[in-house]
C-alpha cells in the first residue's frame, strides 16, 4: 500500500452500516439526477421534473415500536396513547402505565406519532427526516420505477389495500421480493412515512423554504399505506399530512455523509 | 481491505474527533477529507478506531435484523445474476452491491459550509412534546325546540361571510379533497386559501340545546380559541376562533337580521363556497340548483357543473328554492346523494325555510345563503 494511491471505488465496500445511537440499520443511497413526479395520475404529483440530490443514508425499514420505546425511555418521552373520535387508535395505542407497544407488534411500524415526535426520536438519534425528493429517489431509482420493485403491481410484494391485512404488517413481512435493489424495505404500504418538506406544488425546490422545519404547514407524507390500493401505494404518491397522526403514519430517519 | 468508506461515512468528523491522534494530524485529515485528496493512509489513521465497526460489534442483534439479513442473504443465492449488475460480489455471507449507477453524474459539489439546514440532523432543540391525550366530547342535555332568537353563527373576519350553526346537530369543517375522505358540512377551502392550512376534516361543532362545542379532529394546524391552542371547548358569544388560516367570530345572531331578511329591499344571494361564486336569487321566482348536462339539453337556473371535482356528485335536478309569503324555502328534488341542511339530511318533500348564514350541502358542494342590503 502506498501513501498516493487514493482510495478504491466506494462499491468494493459495504453499503448498509449500523447508526450508533438506535442500532438501526442505514442504506446509502447515491446521489444524482432522477425523476421526480409524473405527468399521469394525481395532480398532486405533476409535472414530472429531473432534479439532483445528494448522497445520503436512509434507514432500511420505518421506526419499529421496538425501537421507539428505546427512544421514550431514554428521553422520558410520552407513549403514543390516544382516545379520539377521528381515527381508530385502539389496536395501536401503547400501555399508559408500563409504556409497552401493544403485544405482538413489536416489529411493527410505530404509528400514532406526530411529526413533532419524528423529529424529537431524529434529534435523540442524532438524524433528521428525509427529504421528499431524498424519499423519492429511494423508492424510485433513478430509471424511475413505478413501485421500488419494477414496474408492475405485485400484490404479494406490499402492504398495501391488495394484501388485505387491514392492518400493519412487521417489517420485512415481504421481503425480500419488496425491497428496493439498495434492499430498503416497506418503501410503499404498510404505514405512510413523515419527511421533512412541506406541502407545495410541483416542482420540487429545495431552497424556497419548503424545507424550513420552523415553518407551519401540511408535512408531506410518502409511501401509503395499508388503507391504500395500487393506484396510491406508488413511490410518486404524496400526501399532505393534514392531521396530528394517524394509525396508519410512520417515519424513518436519514443522515448525510459528512 | 476496509469494510467502510471514511469518504462517505455520515460521523466521520466525530472519529477524526473521538481518534488518539495529535490535533495536528486530525486537522490534516480533516482538511484532506475536504480537498477530496484523502489517500488509504487517511483513512488507515482513522480506522484503527472505526466507530461504525464498533457499532457494528457493540449492536445487539434483535430478532428483526436478523431475519431480515437471513432473508437477504437467501435472496443473494436465488438471484445472483438476475438483477444485479456483474460487479456484485458476494463475501462473507454480506451483499456488496455495486450502487452507484455506471452513468454516473458528477455529484452537486457541496462544500461543508454550503450544506443546507435541512440537511443537518435536528437539533434537539427542535423537540417538542406532544399534545396531552384528546378527550371525547359528550353532552348529555336534554333537547328542546329552539326558535330564532337562540340561533348563533361564525363570522369570518377577512371576508365578513358568515355561517350559521344548527342549534341541534353535529357540522364538520374542512376542505374538500376531491382524492381522499368525505366532503365536509362547510368548506374552508376558498376563505383559506392563501394560507392552505385547513385540513380536510379540521373541526366539528357539536351543538345541544343551542349550545356549540368545537372538538378538533386531530388537524396539524389546530384550533385556537381566544388565542389558545384546545382540543375541545366550549363557545361563548364574541370568541375568536382560529382554524388554520381562517380567523372567525363566535356570536349571536341579531334580531335585525331576521327582520330584514323579511324586507323586500334586501338582496338574496347564494355563494358557492369552494369557488367563493355569487349567485343572485331573483326573489318570488323557481330556482333549480343542478349540474348542466349537454347530452340531454339541460341547463339549471343554478349551474354548479363548473364548479368542477367538488360537484362531481351534484344531481342534473339537485334542489330548489322555492319563495313563500316572500322567503325562500328550500327543497331537495330526488337528489342521487342527498342534501344536508343545519346538520340533518333534506327528506324528500321536506322544505324548511332559509335564514342568513344557512350552509346547503348538496354532495359535496356548499352553498351558502346570505342576504345583502
Amino acid at each position: 500500500m502506498t501513501q498516493e494511491l487514493t482510495p478504491g471505488p466506494d462499491d468494493n465496500l459495504e453499503n448498509t452500516i449500523t447508526w450508533p445511537i438506535d442500532n438501526k440499520e442505514m442504506v446509502f443511497i447515491a446521489g444524482g439526477r432522477f425523476v421526480m413526479g409524473a405527468n399521469q395520475g394525481d395532480s398532486n404529483h405533476h409535472p414530472e421534473h429531473h432534479l439532483n440530490v445528494a448522497d445520503f443514508y436512509l434507514d432500511r425499514w420505518p421506526v419499529t415500536n421496538a425501537e421507539y420505546k428505546i427512544f421514550i425511555d431514554q428521553t422520558d418521552y410520552p407513549a403514543p396513547n390516544y382516545e379520539v373520535s377521528w381515527c381508530n387508535t385502539k389496536p395501536y395505542n401503547w400501555d399508559p402505565q408500563q409504556r409497552t407497544f401493544p403485544q405482538d407488534k413489536a416489529d411493527h411500524p410505530v404509528v400514532l406519532v406526530t411529526w413533532e415526535d419524528a423529529m424529537a426520536y431524529a434529534a435523540w438519534a442524532g438524524k433528521r427526516l428525509p427529504t421528499e425528493a431524498e424519499w423519492e429517489r429511494a423508492a424510485r431509482g433513478l430509471n424511475g420505477r413505478r413501485y421500488p420493485w419494477g414496474n408492475a403491481f405485485d400484490a404479494g410484494l406490499c402492504n398495501s389495500k391488495e394484501a388485505d391485512l387491514g392492518q400493519t404488517s412487521p417489517v420485512g413481512q415481504f421481503s425480500p421480493g419488496g425491497d428496493t435493489p439498495e434492499g430498503l424495505v416497506d418503501m410503499v404500504g404498510n404505514v405512510w412515512e413523515w419527511t421533512n418538506s412541506l406541502f407545495r406544488p410541483y416542482p420540487y425546490d429545495a431552497d424556497d423554504g419548503r424545507e424550513s422545519r420552523q415553518a407551519s404547514g401540511f408535512r408531506v407524507l410518502r409511501g401509503a399505506s395499508w388503507r391504500n390500493d395500487a393506484n396510491v401505494a406508488l413511490c410518486i404518491s404524496r400526501l399532505d399530512g393534514d392531521f396530528k397522526f394517524f394509525n396508519n403514519v410512520g417515519f424513518r430517519c436519514a443522515v448525510s455523509p459528512e | 481491505m476496509y469494510k467502510y468508506s471514511c469518504r462517505k461515512c455520515p460521523i466521520r468528523n466525530r472519529c477524526i474527533e473521538e481518534s488518539e491522534n495529535p490535533t495536528s494530524t486530525k486537522n490534516m485529515v480533516r482538511s484532506a477529507f475536504e480537498a477530496r485528496t484523502d489517500t488509504l493512509a487517511t483513512w488507515g489513521l482513522l480506522q484503527k478506531q472505526c466507530l461504525l465497526l464498533e457499532a457494528d460489534k457493540a449492536r445487539s442483534r434483535s430478532a428483526l435484523s436478523d431475519r431480515l439479513r437471513k432473508v437477504q442473504d437467501e435472496r443473494v443465492d436465488d438471484t445472483d445474476d438476475l438483477e444485479m449488475p456483474s460487479t456484485m460480489s458476494k463475501s462473507k455471507g454480506t451483499v456488496i452491491r455495486r450502487l452507484r449507477p455506471d452513468k454516473q453524474f458528477d455529484p452537486p459539489e457541496q462544500s461543508k459550509a454550503k450544506s443546507p439546514d435541512y440537511l443537518k440532523p435536528v437539533s434537539s432543540s427542535q423537540k417538542k412534546g406532544v399534545s396531552k391525550p384528546l378527550r371525547r366530547l359528550s353532552s348529555t342535555k336534554p333537547l328542546h325546540q329552539v326558535g330564532d332568537e337562540d340561533r348563533f353563527w361564525l363570522t369570518i373576519l377577512n371576508s365578513g361571510h358568515r355561517i350559521a350553526l344548527p342549534t341541534n346537530g353535529e357540522i364538520s369543517f374542512g376542505r374538500f379533497d376531491p382524492n381522499v375522505g368525505i366532503p365536509p358540512d362547510i368548506d374552508l377551502s376558498f376563505e383559506d386559501r392563501e394560507f392552505g392550512l385547513v385540513a380536510r376534516r379540521h373541526a366539528i361543532i357539536v351543538a345541544r340545546n343551542a349550545e356549540h362545542m368545537i372538538e378538533d379532529l386531530g388537524s396539524r394546524s389546530g384550533i385556537f380559541l381566544n388565542g389558545r391552542q384546545i382540543e375541545n371547548g366550549l363557545l361563548k358569544p364574541k370568541d375568536h376562533l382560529s382554524l388554520g388560516g381562517v380567523k372567525l367570530i363566535y356570536d349571536k345572531i341579531p334580531n335585525e337580521v331576521f327582520e330584514q331578511a323579511k324586507s323586500k329591499q334586501v338582496r338574496h344571494k347564494l355563494i358557492v363556497t369552494p369557488t367563493g361564486r355569487k349567485f343572485y336569487c331573483p326573489i318570488n321566482k323557481k330556482i333549480v340548483i343542478g349540474r348542466a348536462d349537454p347530452q340531454v339539453n339541460f341547463v339549471p337556473d343554478l349551474d354548479l357543473s363548473q364548479e368542477g371535482e367538488v360537484a362531481r356528485l351534484v344531481s342534473r335536478r339537485h334542489a330548489m328554492i322555492r319563495w313563500r309569503y316572500g322567503q325562500p324555502f328550500i327543497e331537495d328534488l330526488g337528489s342521487g346523494f342527498g342534501t344536508r341542511f343545519r346538520g340533518e339530511g333534506l327528506v324528500l318533500g321536506q322544505s324548511i325555510p332559509l335564514k342568513p348564514g344557512d350552509h346547503i350541502w348538496l354532495a359535496g358542494c356548499v352553498l351558502a345563503y346570505d342576504i345583502e342590503t
